[in-house]
């Protein structure tokens, strides 16, 4: 009992070490700070204090997991709770004290000079204005009582957990898009002095928002089965009415949508469209087909290249087509870069062809950068004045106009690319993306398929880059560079690839969120990277993996898990191998 | 049916078989010719136009070939960093960029304390061998990190997924060095005894460039003896045979994967000093272009092959400096502009035409 009760002691301290170095890593990085200068409850708790409370909570939460069960109840569920309560209290504040130790450390040595976000206010701040070894006293017991909290959560049941958390998490969620939803209760003339003050909520506010979430959410809990058992129930005919009635309905709030977010919140809004775009064609290439692209910037650029080329006063030949009937000229363009892109490269193994296509994004990114094909694309000047696209006189000319070509854009992608998974195209990508060799002893022709999944990609990505160009109205090299692949990438990876759904979510959370949380946006690139690593240790799959994918990875799972233990050898070979086959 | 028609077909000629041929040709090999062919005659044809044109003389293009060579080194201890790795998991570290970055961006700082105190200028050997192994130790640290806690638990995924995780690590670790080390650029400083040039045999060569290519040929050197003779350089070479069979023969695999990090790293660190003393600038983003150059180098010649890595980056080095000179035709404007164009084009098509690379086989496809 006292061995099992150290190690206990053990496996917190080291929970609370990764908590500490987190969020050191937090304060040293500037996010602490940066996050700092908004509230999340004014006058009470910023959103850089937030962050660290947070980080405090989960440790301890994390810490507590697994505790030992209290003995003689085997059913019950529930952990022992003082043991609960002090493995999270430990690495509460453990974690609090390293922040007091680096507080106490920058307080006498002075960083400032090699680490630039070090600087007094974030002292003050994580110190809480006092003196810095009061300041790391008070961090300690401060995580203590997180720690405590974050393993509190395991003694409570469910049914008062999952409110308690949906509060927090809506309070949250409230406080950080204040703009955003400030925005839309003004436009549902809805007043929001009561709620709201600068840019976060009252006390108040924090109030009422929680305990409506939280009531919410224990409705849901207790009422939510009854309209999805309705809704099982139909016929088949009713239910595809009630699928049609659903349907309508968000494309209906869609429709309406520029209306109540304003001018700025729609530029976002075509923003987020425009990812949404490339993330559907990538999503074809990467999810569905399984080739990993990294230069899909490129078909983006040649869109809103061509599209600028063809349809602007001036440049080569001041075409000065409108936009609509460039535009089958630029995809028709779009779609052959793309097979002659494809066709040399598509033999090579997986990890080479996203080096190459890295390779040929660089390239395509020189090149129209450089003074050589400056005739043509202007150079470091870009291409100027892209008029806006007009319909029988009606001009798309501004962000809540220009958003309707860009949704019905983003429609049409979204249904041809759910038509095509399902189709004899789809499964053929499928298999293909498995194993290739199967695949062609099936008779499936690799080369076919994988052109024209490079085809159907770069068709819809030239879609984003048209749109890009009529939205902004001028185009410049710096906005076709790497970042904007990876960021393609990160949005399928995050909803998981291989789902549409998955895209939309990835990409209102990576480009919708920065725009909204300006504070954020420095951090932009760090959370992306940070997303990528997270997602491929943890999940794999994604936020919301399609259906297939989900049984397909379930499966995989176990078989990977095998291979991989016999081919570490060593004495976990055996009993593993033995437990998959006991699986079956 | 398929027998009749299998049949048929075979006794059928005229149009049939014509469009059999035809179908039954292979595209594929057809589009490589035809862009080799076009891609040498332009060779000839630019590099005789430059030529004729006669802007350089030969005394530039020697000092060209010099620059090459010096980056080429550069590439070249970079390289062994993706090679020694990929030989052993067969994974693109997509963030060994970000590694030499590390190192070089912290020496700076050392480098500054030094610079400030004189005693940079005053002892410059042992200036430059403390900041070596700052540099060194900074890479160290960031390469095993890496590998400990974004790589080690994806060791028997597909593919793509540590390489998905790779390009994270990599845009992770240029943000977090933006976060703590700031945005800006920062100007290194280096020893005054290696301004200027030296003349070696009557050409006149930078004092750094010097220190760039005695470097690497040293680092270089160690590294390949260390591979072939130590204990850990078999033991290394054994996992990248067969990592089942060497654990069987007693090897620590996991031990000897952080190993291949840690001199990847530590190369890579001694790399980041090098640079910084040539370009004399360091900023977060110093190690992105650096890294894919190398890969490419690596690539070029033939990947898992330290040997390849040094060949490799050679020519990269050189055949950068001398392209945008040479190759191209007068005619086209500010023809550095392509420099790095050249690069990856030469990676696009050593990945088409030998994925093997020089010094590997010419195999498509490995395991």
């Amino acid at each position: 009992m006292a061995s099992s009760s150290r190690a206990a002691i053990v496996k917190s301290v080291r929970w609370g070490l990764i908590g500490g170095a987190v969020s050191v890593y937090l304060a040293v990085v500037g996010i602490v700070q940066r996050f700092q200068s908004r509230d999340v409850i004014v006058g009470v708790i910023g959103i850089g204090r937030a962050v660290l409370a947070i980080v405090a909570l989960a440790f301890g939460y994390l810490a507590a997991r697994g505790q030992p069960h209290t003995p003689g109840e085997p059913e019950s569920p529930r952990p022992e709770s003082a043991a609960t309560l002090v493995a999270g209290a430990v690495a509460g504040a453990v974690t609090g004290a390293v922040l007091g130790l680096f507080v106490l450390a920058a307080s006498a040595v002075e960083l400032r000079s090699v680490l630039v976000s070090v600087t007094e206010p974030l002292l003050d701040t994580l110190s809480f204005g006092q003196a810095a070894t009061l300041g790391a006293l008070l961090l300690t017991l401060l995580g203590a009582a997180l720690g405590a909290v974050g393993a509190a959560t395991h003694l409570l049941q469910r049914r008062v957990r999952a409110p308690l958390f949906a509060g927090v998490v809506g309070v949250l969620i409230f406080s950080l898009f204040s703009p955003l939803i400030r925005q839309v209760l003004f436009s549902l003339f809805v007043p929001t002095d009561l709620f709201y003050e600068g840019d976060g909520l009252t006390i108040a506010g924090t109030v009422i928002v929680f305990v409506a979430v939280a009531a919410m959410s224990m409705l849901w809990k207790s009422k939510g089965d009854a309209p999805r058992r309705r809704v099982e129930s139909m016929a088949p005919q009713q239910r595809k009415l009630a699928t049609f009635v659903v349907l309508a309905a968000v494309v209906g709030v869609l429709l309406y949508l520029p209306q109540i977010l304003g001018i700025f919140l729609s530029e976002v809004l075509g923003t987020i469209g425009l990812f949404v775009l490339m993330g559907i064609g990538l999503n074809i290439v990467v999810g569905y087909a399984g080739l990993l692209d990294l230069g899909y910037v490129a078909f983006f650029a040649i869109g809103a290249y061509a599209t600028g080329i063809l349809t602007a006063p001036e440049g080569v030949g001041s075409l000065e087509l409108s936009f609509w009937v460039a535009m089958p000229i630029v995809v028709a363009f779009s779609t052959i870069c793309g097979v002659l892109i494809g066709a040399p490269v598509l033999r090579l193994r997986g990890d080479y062809l996203a080096i190459v296509t890295l390779g040929f994004g660089e390239i395509a990114r020189i090149f129209v950068i450089s003074n050589w094909a400056a005739p043509v694309t202007g150079g470091a000047q870009g291409i100027l004045s892209i008029p806006d696209p007009t319909l029988g006189g009606f001009a798309f000319d501004d962000s809540q106009t220009i958003y309707y070509p860009i949704l019905i854009a983003c429609l049409i992608a979204a249904f041809i690319s759910a038509r095509l998974a399902d189709s004899r195209v789809g499964r053929a990508w499928n298999a293909m993306r498995e194993d290739e060799s199967v695949a062609e002893a099936m008779g499936i022709s690799i080369i076919r398929y994988k052109l024209l999944a490079f085809g159907m990609g770069a068709a819809i990505g030239s879609f984003g880059g048209q749109f890009f160009a009529a939205k902004i109205g001028s185009i410049f090299p710096a906005s076709f560079n790497i970042l904007v692949s990876i960021q393609v990438l990160s949005l399928i990876v995050l909803g998981g690839m291989g789902s549409i759904r998955g895209v939309i979510v990835g990409a209102a959370v990576l480009v919708g969120l920065p725009e909204l949380l300006r504070e954020f946006a420095e951090f932009r690139l760090l959370f992306y990277g940070a997303i990528l690593v997270a997602i491929m240790l943890l999940r794999p799959q994604g936020l919301l993996p399609s259906e297939r994918r989900k049984r397909e990875l379930a499966v995989e799972g176990e078989e990977e898990e095998e291979q991989y233990e016999m081919r570490a050898g060593g004495e976990a070979g055996a009993p593993a191998v033995a437990g998959g086959a006991g699986d079956r | 049916m398929a027998v009749k028609s299998a049949v048929g077909e075979g006794t059928t000629t005229g149009i049939r078989g014509f469009r059999r041929a035809l179908l039954r040709l292979p595209i594929r090999k057809i589009i490589l010719v035809i862009l080799s062919v076009v891609l040498l005659a332009g060779l000839v044809v630019g590099t005789r136009a430059n030529l004729r044109a006669g802007i350089f003389t030969f005394e530039d293009y020697r000092s060209f070939a010099i620059d090459g060579i010096s980056q080429g080194s550069l590439y070249a201890v970079i390289a062994v960093g993706y090679t020694l790795v990929y030989g052993i998991l067969f994974l693109i570290n997509f963030a060994h960029g970000e590694v030499f970055m590390a190192g070089a961006f912290t020496s700076f700082f050392m480098a500054r304390t030094l610079s400030e105190t004189g005693f940079l200028d005053r002892n410059p050997v042992v200036s430059v061998v403390i900041l070596l192994i700052v540099s060194m130790v900074v890479s160290t640290i960031t390469a095993v990190l890496l590998e400990r806690i974004a790589y080690r638990r994806l060791r028997g995924a597909p593919r793509l997924i540590p390489l998905i995780t790779a390009i994270g690590a990599s845009l992770f670790l240029q943000n977090t060095f933006r976060g703590l080390y700031g945005a800006a650029t920062r100007g290194y400083p280096i020893p005054q005894s290696l301004r200027g040039r030296w003349d070696i045999f009557g050409v006149p060569i930078l004092k750094t460039q010097t220190l760039v290519i005695v470097g690497a040929a040293i680092l270089m050197s160690g590294l390949f003896l260390f591979i072939e003779r130590s204990k850990t350089g078999r033991a290394m070479r054994a996992v990248g045979e067969d990592k089942e069979i060497a654990s069987l023969m007693g090897i620590d695999v996991d031990r000897v994967i952080v190993q291949t990090f840690a001199i990847g790293g530590m190369l890579a660190g001694a790399a980041g000093v090098l640079w910084a003393m040539v370009f004399q600038q360091v900023d977060f983003f110093m190690g992105f272009i650096p890294g894919i150059k190398a890969f490419t180098a690596a690539v070029l010649g033939g990947i898992g092959n330290i040997v390849g890595a040094a060949l490799g980056g050679l020519l990269l080095g050189i055949f950068e400096a001398l392209a945008p000179n040479l190759f191209i035709p007068p005619s086209v404007p500010s023809p550095n502009q392509l420099k790095d164009a050249i690069a990856f084009t030469i990676l696009v098509l050593i990945l088409i035409f030998r994925p093997g690379g020089i010094l590997g086989s010419s195999e498509e496809e490995k395991a």
